[in-house]
């Protein structure tokens, strides 16, 4: 049965078969043909809507604080230097193009690039700057008009790249020098004018070439099919692929222009890599091998950039610069055999040097500490993915300066304490805050000794004991409660029975207790026996209040250990805690960012200075005064070594536990800066806060254009001559007199002996600067 | 006024201090903090931005001098009265001033922040900078500016009374009435 039930199946089956075989074929047919037509379609949809919604990936541009030149301002001819070299300009002898700087004993002459700014537009044009010693005396046009305000364009100093890390710098085909385009042109599609997307002749003439060559030595793809290739087909290099890529580039040439094409494979191209960032397009393709702009580059350099395209890393100029020079040589030979360029250009140019920029020169990596604290700030406001993407412009405060000199200081101090002290300090780290202190702005971030490390950021993210650097909080509370500065504190040894049954008995550095001693000789010689006897009497909690209201936002332990600088900050927390005390109570948090822009140039947000008063300023205006006796006769008296002794600073050192931190915070009137020095490890160390990061300080403060510290002393400051030895009021007659800020009704009123009692000056204001001047003239 | 009486001595004496500090006084024998504002040198750096406010001891600050008064070259470069505006900065105010007027408040504050950036310790920046939170209704941010202007502004008595007379509006329109009477009693002594 089931024999029979097969035959008869089997025969209805070939029957049937042969009966719907023609209509299979023809079915077939028409889906094939359907299908090719449904694909071409969508090939041609993705063509297009893809190329004209073409929008790459645009990673946010980061840039440095433009420089304002102006009469007057702070800047020397050397600190031009320093910024136009990271502006890359040719330091040339004479100026004949945009971004060339001429330099004579006093002058600069120079042509700017112009730069959109998100308020205005600075037009490109020749400057002729003179300088008088640190500042700038005059600057002129061309024509010899004086002008009163130019910004040069801003550095570029970073990006923030989308997921696949490609970096890209996009140009107008207008932009790119026609040498450039006859040179790619030249050894990439020489039909390209010509073909519909696709060369047969030039397919034809690599096959030829390469059985010429017995090996593969040229591609027949148009610089259409190479763009197909990496704008639609970059993900896998199936057999599909291959196949899709020919029909795709002639839809792609049917529906737009040369001019089109060639603009998009100018900013789509690969050229190399730097780092874990991909390097595409040659308007990035530039900075990235001559730190210049296209428009900047010679024949020599264009020729190169051509050549690279077929194989950046092969060709790559700075590991393999001979290979590079014969590409760069055979482009420039076929631009000569075809006349495009003439004997002599050809001569010149094949000669030349590859004018490489050093690997790891570019600016887009040299501050990564501070480009971190950015990302950081912007992350607040605006997702990953449209930092990566949008081509938003950052517009920041980095003074490229500043960060140089506080590069050099740091480094160096570092590197002269490793020679001094050995093995101890082999692996010396370092940070390092600068702002200015009146607007708040960051100026220099440093976070490791290799300034350009990518990694552990220690101004942010190192979070150490802050030593005495803690001690102006609480000689803060107490004048704020009513303390002056001549107060007597007690300096002796104590005992506390903390909580866990532990003992605390601090000591001093050099080991000796001093009795008896005026509050502000306490804080300038930063004694801690009298410093916790005084902290503990008002109150850690007290103390705790007074470092939030200085800037600190985070949470604190009220140990008694706190007073003496348990507590650990990083270098930035320091630094906002210090710029309340430089703004006399006004908290200032610290800022990088200005502004930010769209990739128009439209501003989307911006961060205005800000201020908040915490801290009344007639303490404050006390504690000033007691931190630049720090710096004049003080732990920080060092600083005078270096500093001319008319410029006020203020500050004061800070040394951990078992000296595991070295710190200075301080400020000048233009300048505050923390420098933090340590190991990694925690071990203890061989140098303290004076010894340590105050040279750092003061290394890069000698540096910078100096401006006194010169708080304006508020109402209701009596500033009076006070006998050190009794801390009564004393008058000129008086020896070792000392002038001390106190606030009104707090001064005393009893007369030294050395005074005459009628003469009490707070009684008299005129007859006390009658007696001031004859003081003068004793 | 006796405060005003007080303040013209210690000028006069300031500007006597000066004069004798640059031929005899034994500046090492006083407390090296006290001798700060005897001048070394005249450093040219400190031109345009220096701070105008005097030290501590020739406090208070600043008053400005009557032309007449100059002392001649032997006062240093390093103490003079409240500095004259420079005029990057004050083409900035002005710019400023101008979009202020036509509702450009965005571009008028960048002009103010690059003027502060210039000048970070000259009065007039930061009276336009509070009247522009003010006229943007940000009366908090506007106070604080006005405030630090004050402090800037030690000794420059019309300046003075055109900072308290805006910290009066200000207060008014945040609601605070004390404060705002303070401010215009505050107004009335300059």
């Amino acid at each position: 049965m089931t024999k029979h039930k097969q035959s008869k199946t089997k025969k209805s089956k070939s029957v049937f078969r042969r009966l719907i075989s023609a209509k299979v074929i023809i079915s077939f047919l028409l889906l094939l043909t359907v299908t090719g037509a449904v694909t071409i379609a969508i090939l041609d949809f993705r063509v297009r809507s893809e190329f004209e919604g073409k929008r790459w990936a645009l990673p946010a541009k980061v840039f440095a604080r433009p420089l304002e030149l102006y009469v007057g301002a702070p800047v020397s001819l050397n600190d031009l230097k320093i910024e136009l070299k990271a502006l890359g300009y040719q330091f040339v002898d004479k100026v004949s193009s945009p971004g060339q700087v001429a330099f004579s004993a006093s002058r600069a002459t120079l042509t700017t690039r112009g730069f959109h700014f998100p308020d205005e537009h600075e037009a490109a044009r020749q400057l002729i700057l003179d300088f008088n010693g640190d500042s700038l005396s005059q600057i002129r046009s061309a024509d010899q008009q004086s002008l009163t305000l130019i910004r040069l364009e801003p550095a570029l100093i970073g990006g923030i790249y989308p997921l696949n890390n490609e970096d890209r710098d996009l140009i107008q085909l207008k932009e790119a020098p026609q040498a450039f385009i006859d040179a790619l042109i030249a050894i990439e599609d020489r039909d390209f004018y010509d073909h519909f997307g696709i060369s047969p002749k030039g397919i034809a003439r690599a096959t030829l070439a390469n059985i010429r060559a017995g090996a593969f030595v040229q591609g027949g793809s148009t610089l259409t099919q190479q763009l197909i290739k990496n704008f639609y087909l970059t993900a896998d290099r199936t057999l599909l692929r291959k196949m899709l890529e020919l029909p795709m580039a002639m839809l792609l040439e049917f529906h737009y222009s040369k001019d089109e094409i060639l603009e998009a494979y100018l900013n789509e191209v690969y050229l190399g890599q730097s780092g874990n960032r991909a390097i595409h397009g040659f308007g990035l393709g530039a900075a990235h091998y001559f730190a210049q702009p296209i428009q900047e580059l010679k024949l020599h350099q264009l020729a190169l950039l051509a050549g690279l395209v077929k194989g950046p890393s092969y060709y790559d100029p700075r590991r393999n610069p001979e290979r590079a020079k014969t590409r760069r040589n055979l482009v420039l030979s076929v631009l000569h055999q075809q006349g495009s360029i003439t004997d002599e250009e050809y001569m010149l140019a094949s000669t030349a040097e590859l004018d490489v920029v050093p690997a790891g020169s570019s600016m887009k990596e040299a501050y990564p500490a501070y480009i971190d604290l950015v990302k950081r700030q912007l992350r607040r406001e605006y997702k990953d993915e449209d930092l990566g993407s949008e081509g938003l412009k950052i517009f920041t405060s980095l003074d490229p300066i500043s960060q140089h000199k506080a590069e050099a200081s740091l480094v160096s101090t570092i590197e002269d304490l490793g020679r001094t002290y050995g093995e101890s300090l082999a692996k010396l780290q370092g940070s390092m805050v600068v702002t200015d202190p009146q607007t708040g702005e960051v100026l220099a971030l440093i976070g490791d000794r290799n300034t350009r490390y990518q990694g552990f950021n220690r101004a942010l993210d190192a979070s150490r004991p802050i030593g005495s650097l803690v001690k102006p909080a609480v000689y803060l509370t107490a004048l704020e409660q009513g303390y002056t500065l001549i107060s007597e504190l007690d300096d002796s040894p104590f005992s506390l029975t903390l909580p866990n049954q532990q003992t605390w008995s601090p000591k001093n550095y050099d080991g000796q207790p001093h009795g008896i001693v005026p509050m502000h000789d306490a804080l300038t010689h930063s004694y801690n026996l009298s410093t916790a006897q005084l902290g503990m009497e008002l109150g850690v909690e007290k103390v705790i209040d007074t470092l939030k209201r200085l800037g600190v936002d985070r949470p604190m332990d009220a140990y008694p250990s706190l007073l003496l600088g348990a507590q650990s900050l990083s270098t930035l927390e320091v630094a906002s805690m210090y710029q309340t005390i430089a703004a006399t109570g006004f908290q200032i948090p610290p800022r990088t960012i200005r502004t930010v822009t769209d990739n128009a140039g439209e501003p989307l947000s911006s961060y205005p200075f800000q201020l908040q008063q915490s801290i009344d300023e007639k303490p404050m205006f006390l504690l000033q005064y007691n931190l630049q006796q720090v710096t004049r006769s003080g732990t920080g008296r060092s600083i005078y070594q270096q500093l001319p002794i008319n410029i006020n600073t203020a500050g004061k050192t800070g040394t951990s536990d078992q000296q595991r931190d070295s710190w200075f915070a301080g400020f000048t009137g233009n300048r505050l800066a923390v420098v933090w020095l340590g190991l990694d490890d925690n071990s203890p160390m061989p140098i303290t806060g004076s010894s340590g990061a105050l040279r750092a300080w003061t290394r890069y403060i000698a540096q910078e254009p100096l401006q006194s510290y010169e708080p304006a002393m508020p109402e209701g400051i009596e500033m009076l001559w006070i006998d050190p030895l009794s801390g009564k009021l004393a008058d000129g007659l008086c020896e070792n007199a000392t002038q001390i800020p106190f606030i009104s009704g707090t001064q005393p009123t009893e007369t030294a002996a050395c005074a005459t009692p009628e003469e009490t000056f707070t009684e008299n204001p005129i007859k006390r600067s009658i007696d001031w001047v004859k003081d003068i003239f004793r | 006024m006796p405060i005003t009486m007080h303040k013209m001595l210690f000028i006069m004496v300031s500007l006597v201090m000066f004069l004798s500090a640059c031929s005899t006084t034994p500046v090492s024998q006083r407390p090296a903090v006290e001798s700060r504002d005897v001048p070394v040198s005249s450093p040219t750096t400190e031109s345009a931005q220096t701070s105008p406010v005097p030290s501590q001891q020739a406090n208070p600050q600043a008053m400005p001098l009557p032309p007449g008064e100059s002392t001649g070259t032997d006062i240093p470069a390093t103490k003079p009265a409240p500095a004259p505006t420079n005029p990057a900065v004050l083409a900035l105010l002005s710019d400023a001033e101008k979009y202020q007027q036509q509702g450009n408040m965005s571009a008028a504050q960048s002009r103010l922040q690059r003027a502060q950036r210039i000048a970070p310790s000259d009065p007039k920046v930061y009276y336009q900078l509070a009247k522009a939170h003010y006229e943007l209704e940000d009366f908090r941010l506007a106070e604080q500016v006005a405030l630090k202007g004050v402090s800037y502004a030690k000794g420059d008595n019309t300046e003075l009374k055109r900072f308290w007379l805006l910290l009066a509006d200000i207060r008014t329109k945040k609601g605070d009435m004390a404060g705002a009477k303070a401010a215009r009693e505050q107004a009335a002594r300059y």
